[in-house]
């Protein structure tokens, strides 16, 4: 693999640095052009941008892309994919293929705002205990554990079944259920970092306890962060997909998952209505794994291209 | 003779880990019950071999740690009892060099931002000057062109480079004193050399004192004004001479642990009879520590832990029971107690 | 010690290598580690080769037993013959019989690194036992193999775990692991630069006078002159991949020929004193 890697590598680099040449300068922005240019390098990296790229501008433009809007009901039910309905018609006739652009709005929505939010709750309890250790990190990490041991599904259901089914109490819900990996991942690299030498050099100057945890060890904590949370995203996605399935989602959203609750009963009848939207789920979750897969390659130390972590 | 600048007094760094089998736990005396005065403008070589506390007692100087009992002073004022803003001069009058210049830079920050974050802090240069005041630094530790090194990141630069970088970090705040933990073990041997000299031309130029733990005999030789022997969690011997006239007979092993570069010596190839080393550490209980590789213990070295104290000249001190009768040459060296093979 | 000046003529040299360059690719770009370095060592010669970091030593060393850690080598090239006999065309089964027995062997810096430590010590030097017609047990062998590197009790320390070992124990452990093969040339990549100076010059005998009851030559890699001059026959300094003096121990200290190794030598063995302020 390397070795085609790096032919395919050379030519995505060479494409990425006549365009970004100009931005190659030793500051923030030019080792976010590095790290582009070397992730363009990667197979992986490089196909997994590119689709998840696209269902990006899908998301965006689905009013303009899609043929009918999501609430349209045509006159033809249960319609095999034709030139008219790319994707067939569902059951009360609206056109799959506009539904299935909407629903990348939903979907990368509650997947990515998951992820974020995980990273948000989970990089803080991660920080706080890493840095501070002693009984607060006793503390915390039983909190962890606690939501680690606890099936999520049980408590995801049991709070759409309190509060309804609401856009944002999705995002939360899943974000409870994928936080304890943010965390431990955060604290795991706090505790190795703050060991390091120049944590203790910036100690003796006098530097600030918030200046420490966030403008030194942050920084060099971010590279596996990243990579979880491009993870986290796709297990977002498959849960919010699962909710849907089970017919936890937000009703007055489109969303793939609830495309595939509905299609149930039309499994055999209209195949259509079931295959595209699993389809989705699957080009979506596989395009966010090849990127995190992209980003480890370039983020890995050990590595020999990319930025080596220390590179 | 000028007042101390660090007082240490009784101070000890005990803690307790883990066995290694996971069944009970071992104290170890990491820093065992020193005392030590440390005057401004003076170099203090802190000699030893792992596991003799000199680390710890670099971190317990440099108010990383606190000690378990004691009292480390600054000018007669308790570091345990510093309010905010006495801690922060504390931090500026007492700086810092360690051992791995790589490791000791943030990997993730330019020359620039690594020192402009330190000068913003204390706000020794106004915010139009930084840059200004950068640059002067970075030539006063002999980085040449210094405009060159502000936007470069550590791994871009040599280990000599990196060293002197922290230096300059470290003499930004015109500090009394510098606490060096083995500034030169991860160092060339030439650039060594220039380490050392830098250290002397700052010496001369503002009076700085150092602190400066290493295990190397000969380098310290040559830049020290004092040198204390730590053996275990102690000073065993402190002194001016400890290289021409050791006093301790740990002193005088590692002394003889040193290599002779001549090549007609072959002492390795004669096969000289060497103490054996210690196995791993653990308590002595009473006693001198040094006992089981002493090759002048008697009893009164099995019962009783020497005290630090001062030898007939007055310059030395030093902690063993027989050092006027070591001083005399009135016991021959005799083989020692242990065998030389290893257990 | 060999007179100094003479170079033993053995006929054909236990190791020869002629012109060995290993360039490396790291992080694209070539780094020419070692590049055109002629290399000999004799029958139970003590050879010791020099440099400060960035030299090529350890390459050099690794390149030519044939050890290189995961780094994407650009080129291995070179005439490379151990015994008479060219070693850089084996393959990895023919290198590995070689090591298995009357080869050469190597020990490293940090023993911690190269010690499987979920093994006991005696299990690991069975290990690395060469197959033996002797019909001895691997026990005693392993056993006896312990006491030679200066154990006192070798049943012990064949129970521990290499954690539970100090540096300077764990350092014997790796030499008897490296001469279970019955190596006749040993390499030895700073094997004493990590320990306390007693426990160095304890290991550093050791090291010695296996070499001498063996009959067996040692390569030393060192950045220290003090080891060179204790210990070495002859000398090789090395300087950003290339040897720039190859000499014996004495006419490299009392002689140096090059600039470089003159300054290493006098760094080394000139303390200069800073306190007076002069350099």
């Amino acid at each position: 693999m390397r070795s085609s890697t790096r032919a395919s590598g050379q030519r995505g680099e060479r494409i990425v640095t006549r365009l970004l040449t100009p931005l190659a300068r030793p500051t923030i922005l030019g080792r976010w052009y590095n790290t582009a240019a070397n992730l363009m390098g990667t197979r992986h990296g490089a196909i997994g941008a590119a689709i998840l790229l696209v269902l990006a501008a899908i998301a965006i433009a689905a009013p303009f892309l899609a043929p009918y809007t999501p609430l349209q009901q045509t006159s033809q039910s249960l319609a095999a994919p034709s030139r008219d309905y790319l994707f067939g018609t569902d059951n009360i006739g609206r056109d799959v293929f506009s539904l299935i652009l909407y629903g990348a709005r939903s979907s990368l929505l509650v997947g990515l705002g998951a992820a974020l939010a995980a990273l948000l709750v989970g990089g803080t309890i991660g920080i706080l205990a890493g840095y501070f250790r002693g009984p607060v990190e006793a503390v915390l990490m039983r909190v962890i554990e606690l939501f680690q041991t606890l099936p999520v599904i049980m408590l995801v259901l049991c709070a759409v079944a309190l509060f309804g089914s609401s856009f944002w109490l999705l995002i939360a819900a899943v974000a409870l259920a994928i936080w304890p990996m943010e965390a431990r991942l955060v604290y795991g690299q706090y505790i190795k970092l703050r060991e390091r030498e120049f944590i203790a050099a910036a100690r003796v100057a006098d530097l600030s306890t918030f200046h420490i945890i966030f403008r030194e060890i942050l920084p060099n904590a971010v590279q596996p962060v990243i990579v979880q949370v491009a993870l986290d995203a796709s297990i977002a996605i498959l849960i919010e997909a699962g909710l849907g399935f089970l017919g936890l989602s937000d009703p007055s959203m489109v969303s793939w998952g609830q495309l595939l609750f509905v299609a149930q009963d039309y499994m055999e009848s209209a195949w259509w209505m079931s295959v595209f939207p699993g389809a989705a789920i699957c080009l979506t979750v596989i395009g966010l794994n090849l990127f995190a897969d992209g980003l480890n390659e370039v983020v890995d130390p050990r590595s020999t291209r990319g930025m080596g972590g220390l590179q | 003779m000028s007042e101390p600048i660090l007082s240490l007094r009784g101070v000890s760094q005990i803690y307790s880990s883990r066995n290694a089998s996971g069944w009970g736990w071992t104290t170890i005396r990491a820093v065992d019950d020193v005392d030590l005065d440390i005057r401004e403008g003076e170099t203090l070589a802190v000699v030893g071999e792992s596991g003799s506390g000199k680390s710890t007692l670099a971190k317990l100087l440099l108010m990383l740690n606190d000690p378990t009992h004691g009292e480390v002073a600054y000018r007669g004022a308790s570091l345990a009892k510093l309010g905010r803003a006495k801690r922060n001069e504390y931090r500026r009058q007492v700086q810092a060099v360690f051992q791995d210049p790589a490791s000791s830079l943030n990997p993730r920050m330019t020359v620039e931002q690594t020192l402009g974050y330190v000068i913003r802090r204390h706000g020794i240069a106004a915010p139009s000057d930084q840059r200004a005041f950068i640059v002067r630094q970075l030539a006063s530790v002999g980085l040449t062109p210094p405009e060159q090194y502000l936007s470069r990141y550590p791994h871009q630069l040599s280990g000599g480079q990196q060293q002197r970088i922290a230096i300059a970090r470290a003499m930004m705040l015109e500090p009394k004193i510098i606490i060096a933990d083995e500034p030169l073990s991860s160092l060339d041997v030439s650039i060594q050399a220039q380490v050392l000299q830098l250290m002397q031309d700052l010496r001369r130029r503002t009076n700085v004192g150092f602190v400066v733990i290493s295990h190397d005999l000969g380098a310290m030789q040559s830049i020290a004004d004092r040198t204390a022997v730590m053996y275990r969690g102690r000073i065993v011997e402190i002194g001016q001479d400890i290289y021409s006239r050791p006093v301790h007979p740990y002193t005088q092993l590692l002394l003889d642990a040193r290599l002779m570069l001549d090549p007609r010596g072959g002492r390795i190839r004669a096969m000289a009879a060497v103490q054996a080393a210690p196995s791993k550490q653990s308590v002595t209980g009473t006693g001198c520590r040094f006992r089981d590789r002493c090759p002048y213990a008697v009893e009164i070295c099995d019962a009783t832990d020497p005290a630090l104290r001062k030898i007939d000249d007055g310059s030395t001190l030093a902690a063993c029971h027989r050092t006027e009768e070591l001083a005399a040459g009135s016991i021959p060296a005799k083989k020692s107690r242990a065998s030389t093979a290893i257990t | 010690m060999r007179a100094p000046g003479v170079e033993a003529d053995l006929g054909v040299p236990l190791l020869d290598v002629r012109g060995i360059k290993v360039h490396l690719r790291v992080a694209d770009r070539l780094v020419r580690a070692v590049d055109g370095v002629d290399f000999r060592v004799d029958t139970a010669e003590f050879v010791g080769v020099v440099g400060e970091s960035g030299s090529g030593k350890s390459t050099l060393v690794r390149a030519i037993s044939r050890l290189m850690p995961h780094v994407r080598v650009d080129e291995l090239s070179g005439h490379l013959r151990f015994e008479g006999r060219d070693i850089l065309g084996l393959s990895d089964r023919e290198l590995r019989a070689l090591r298995r027995s009357r080869g050469f062997s190597m020990i490293f810096q940090d023993p911690l690194g190269h010690l499987n430590p979920t093994h006991r010590v005696g299990r690991q030097v069975a290990e690395a036992l060469s197959p033996d017609s002797s019909g001895q047990p691997e026990r005693a062998r392993v056993l006896r193999l312990l006491d030679e590197v200066g154990f006192a009790d070798p049943g012990r320390v064949a129970r521990r775990f290499p954690h539970e070992l100090s540096g300077g124990m764990r350092q014997r452990v790796m030499i008897a692991i490296a001469l279970a093969s019955d190596p006749k040339l040993l390499f030895a990549d700073e094997p004493t630069t990590a320990l306390d100076a007693t426990v160095q010059l304890q290991v550093l005998q050791t090291l010695y006078r296996l070499h001498k009851e063996r009959n067996m030559a040692v390569v030393i890699i060192t950045h220290d002159l003090g080891v060179v001059a204790e210990l070495c026959d002859r000398v090789y300094v090395m300087q950003t991949g290339k040897v720039v003096e190859s000499a014996s121990t004495l006419d490299l200290f009392e002689r140096p020929q090059h600039p470089y190794s003159a300054r290493l030598v006098e760094l080394s063995s000139h303390r200069l004193d800073f306190r007076g302020g002069e350099q």
